[in-house]
């Protein structure tokens, strides 16, 4: 056991750190549109010129082919430096890319991966639809089989950055014959196809964060399939334990930081009473320092989640809980930040890095996306405790 | 970097069930709630020839020569086992004594001979100094100690145990308290800047405090996958398989922060600086999950939970007093908070991580 890095680890921290320390944008990340793609784009290019995107991607895919301790120790420079959210290419560089390095041909990794690393494509998820959310198996948007190619109609919903992108990656139903899981088709479609119709969604944080996608007959290669025909549940399940699991580790490093702010701010206003320090009142006391033990609790799960992948080949069951564990603590946050705010506070401002009440509404979503709290609660229950469905 | 328990780690915690188990576990805790039996010499002598009270000091001090993260996997057993008796007192007091250099006392507390009982400093009512030890303070199991242990995050000192027949039972039925004055000297002093005694036996406290969180969601799981209602078991209903959820992650995230952050005091601060903050963080995890899950073990096992015979009164007990120690919650708060470097200018809501 040991908390230490090793001297070659160490080397890549310093080097990570100095290489941040010059090159993070120091502009405000556009939290929308076309701006929004330019900047996410720009700035993941730069850290595939600088030599660092892709950390632990296989080197043939582009990436530098590194353990996850390096992928952790990028996280934990990159959030120390302040580096920008990385926004529109989450799906893609995140967990979309990763899938494809597991379920892909060697034609589709080359297609596709370089150019995620690079910035130039983004994709976006389109499992969701009206009548299927939870239960994503009941989903019902077709894809018939026409020579060579796959003829998708139907309605996705909830696709984050569809707008944007340029790739939607779908579940679509090949098999209605077959039982719910088994006709399942994970498919790459190009969002440009004729056919498609893309219309954004306001969210209660005011921002056009997803879309509903309509498909109507739209004609998308076969060769775009990922894991064979009538394979995509498997496939689907890999891309989301990977978004459960790893995804949002950069996000798990990231909150202390947010914390720490939020301490600081209570410090310099005053107190719910008028008197001393906002951070002086028990109350809001109590809640920061939950906030701040429980932020430290998710660095100590990463280090065990990677210790025993390192170890293991596969993450720890820890995996299966640190999404619901940082997407209620966001939501905690978000409630801290109002009261240490107060009657002050309740302008709505959206940007992120100029005030807490966009942050706040925008975490009512972390008990939703990525599987529900009551999923991922069962998921816990089921898998990991083995309890009786 | 690797915080998975390594073999020895393994090996040290199988022995130390399989020992709590037969002797010290919750059939002893429940025959001493119930005044069939007492903790007495021999059973701390036999703790003792396992090296316990001496697992984390050195050789050529009578020690076992292990480190904290093994002194850790010793009382995550004894939380999950509910054991009676002032194991915990025992070891700071051997520490204390031995690295302060009492040697008499050394000798008697490591081979189990003298008795340590610890003594809280009532909050705003209590001043220790390497000199004197005055005011008011909660003792535990105080009747049958010798010295009781005192300890600050500045100063660790054992003073001559007073009468304690006085002391009633606690809300922890296999432990008894008394609040009262002490005016006494202490007999061995051992300073903050000489050992981090203080965050040592707050991490202490800590693991036996996961321990019982492990021990009652196990209890509840089993639970759960067995007994029925309406024709199933209760563990198919999502308000009992989501308490179920809720306890094993509380457990997971201060059984991780509680490892992290004794590997960090082990370092000597080389890794993280904040090791108050750190430490005070994995207390408040843990003291959150065992009296969370207490309150849910109960829960799940319906009126049987609630009564005398049933293991959960002994975690819940054992929780409550646990986690008072080291200056209770208030003193997690104000660990916690004063790690943020206030005046860091790169710690501005303009500088902050930003989440989806
Ligand atoms: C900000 C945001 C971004 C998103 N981005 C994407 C994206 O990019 N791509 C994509 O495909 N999807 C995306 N989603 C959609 C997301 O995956 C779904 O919203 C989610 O799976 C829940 O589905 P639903 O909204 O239909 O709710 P429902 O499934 O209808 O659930 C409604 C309520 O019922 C509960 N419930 C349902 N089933 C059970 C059960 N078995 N036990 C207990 N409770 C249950 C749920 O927990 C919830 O509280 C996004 C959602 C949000 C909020």
């Amino acid at each position: 056991m040991d908390l230490a890095f090793s001297p070659e680890d160490e080397r890549f921290r310093e080097q990570a750190r100095d290489w941040l320390a010059t090159n993070v944008p120091r502009d405000p990340r556009p939290q929308e549109g076309p701006e929004m793609r330019e900047f996410d784009s720009a700035w993941q290019r730069r850290q595939f010129d600088g030599g660092w995107a892709g950390v632990s991607w296989p080197t043939e895919h582009g990436g530098l082919g590194l353990s996850t301790v390096r992928q952790l120790i990028w996280h934990e420079e990159y959030a120390r430096a302040g580096a920008p959210y990385i926004g529109s290419l989450f799906s893609a560089v995140n967990y979309g890319g990763p899938a494809l390095t597991i379920e892909g041909t060697p034609e589709q990794q080359a297609a596709h991966l370089p150019r995620i690393l690079r910035g130039e494509e983004v994709w976006s998820q389109g499992f969701s639809e009206p009548e299927a959310g939870s239960d994503l198996a009941g989903l019902r948007t077709r894809g018939v089989v026409d020579g060579d190619e796959l003829v998708v109609t139907g309605q996705k919903i909830w696709s984050s950055y569809a707008q944007i992108a340029d790739f939607h990656f779908c579940l679509v139903r090949t098999d209605p014959e077959r039982p719910r899981h088994k006709g399942l088709t994970w498919v790459l479609i190009d969002l440009r196809s004729p056919g498609i119709t893309v219309r954004p969604i306001k969210t209660m944080a005011r921002d056009l964060h997803f879309c509903e996608v309509f498909y109507d007959e739209a004609r998308v290669p076969l060769g775009n399939v990922v894991g064979g025909l009538h394979n995509g549940w498997k496939v689907a399940m890999s891309t989301l334990t990977l978004e459960r699991g790893t995804a949002f580790m950069a996000d798990q490093v990231s909150f202390e930081r947010t914390v720490d702010a939020l301490v600081v701010e209570a410090a310099s206003r005053p107190g719910p009473r008028g008197t001393g320090r906002a951070l002086d009142d028990a109350g809001v006391a109590r809640q920061l320092a939950d906030l701040k033990t429980v932020a430290g609790a998710l660095r100590s799960l990463s280090y065990r989640s990677i210790s025993t992948l390192e170890r293991t080949g596969a993450p720890g069951p820890e995996g299966s809980m640190m999404r619901l564990y940082l997407g209620e603590a966001n939501q905690r946050l978000g409630r801290a930040a109002m009261d240490v705010l107060g009657v002050e506070g309740l302008a709505f401002v959206a940007h992120w890095r100029k005030g807490w009440s966009g942050h706040w509404l925008r975490h009512f979503a972390s008990t939703i996306g990525a599987g529900t709290a009551e999923i991922q609660r069962n998921v816990v229950g089921e898998r990991v405790l083995g309890l009786p469905r | 970097m690797d915080v998975l328990a390594d073999a020895d780690q393994a090996e040290i915690t199988a022995l130390a069930r399989e020992f709590l188990t037969e002797r010290l576990g919750p059939d002893q805790a429940h025959a001493v709630a119930d005044g069939r039996a007492v903790v007495d010499a021999a059973l701390l002598g036999r703790a003792a020839e396992l090296g316990w009270f001496g697992l984390g000091l050195p050789e050529s001090r009578g020690g076992a020569g292990y480190g904290l993260l093994e002194e850790i996997a010793v009382f995550r057993e004894i939380g999950r086992a509910v054991s009676p008796g002032p194991l915990l007192p025992m070891v700071l007091a051997a520490r204390i004594a031995v690295l302060g250099g009492a040697d008499s006392q050394a000798e008697g507390l490591l081979s189990g001979t003298l008795r340590a009982a610890w003594a809280e400093p009532v909050p705003g009512a209590a001043t220790v100094t390497a000199e004197r030890v005055s005011g008011r303070f909660a003792s535990f199991d105080p009747e049958r100690a010798d010295v009781l242990v005192v300890v600050t995050p500045e100063v660790a000192v054992l003073v001559p145990a007073p009468d304690g027949s006085a002391a009633v039972p606690s809300v922890d039925p296999t432990i008894s308290t008394l609040v009262a004055e002490l005016e006494v000297a202490p007999l061995a002093v051992l300073p903050a800047d000489a050992d981090p005694v203080y965050l040592r036996g707050l991490l202490l406290s800590a693991a036996a405090l996961v321990g019982s969180a492990q021990r009652t969601t196990e209890m509840a799981v089993e639970h759960a996958g067995t007994r029925e209602a309406f024709g199933r078991p209760i563990g198919t209903y999502q308000a009992i398989k989501h308490r179920c959820a809720d306890m094993w992650m509380r457990t997971q995230a201060a059984d991780a922060h509680l490892v992290y952050a004794a590997l960090a005091l082990d370092s000597g601060g080389k890794v993280e600086a904040d090791l108050p903050g750190l430490a005070h963080g994995a207390r408040s995890l843990a003291a959150e999950a065992a009296a969370r899950n207490g309150e849910a073990v109960v829960q799940v096992h319906g009126a049987m939970g609630y009564t005398w015979e049933h293991d959960s009164g002994l975690h819940i007990g054992r929780a409550e007093v646990l986690r008072r120690w080291f200056g209770g919650p208030a003193a997690d708060v104000d660990a916690v908070l004063a790690s943020v470097p206030l005046s860091d200018p790169r710690t501005t809501i303009s500088q902050a991580g930003e989440t989806p």
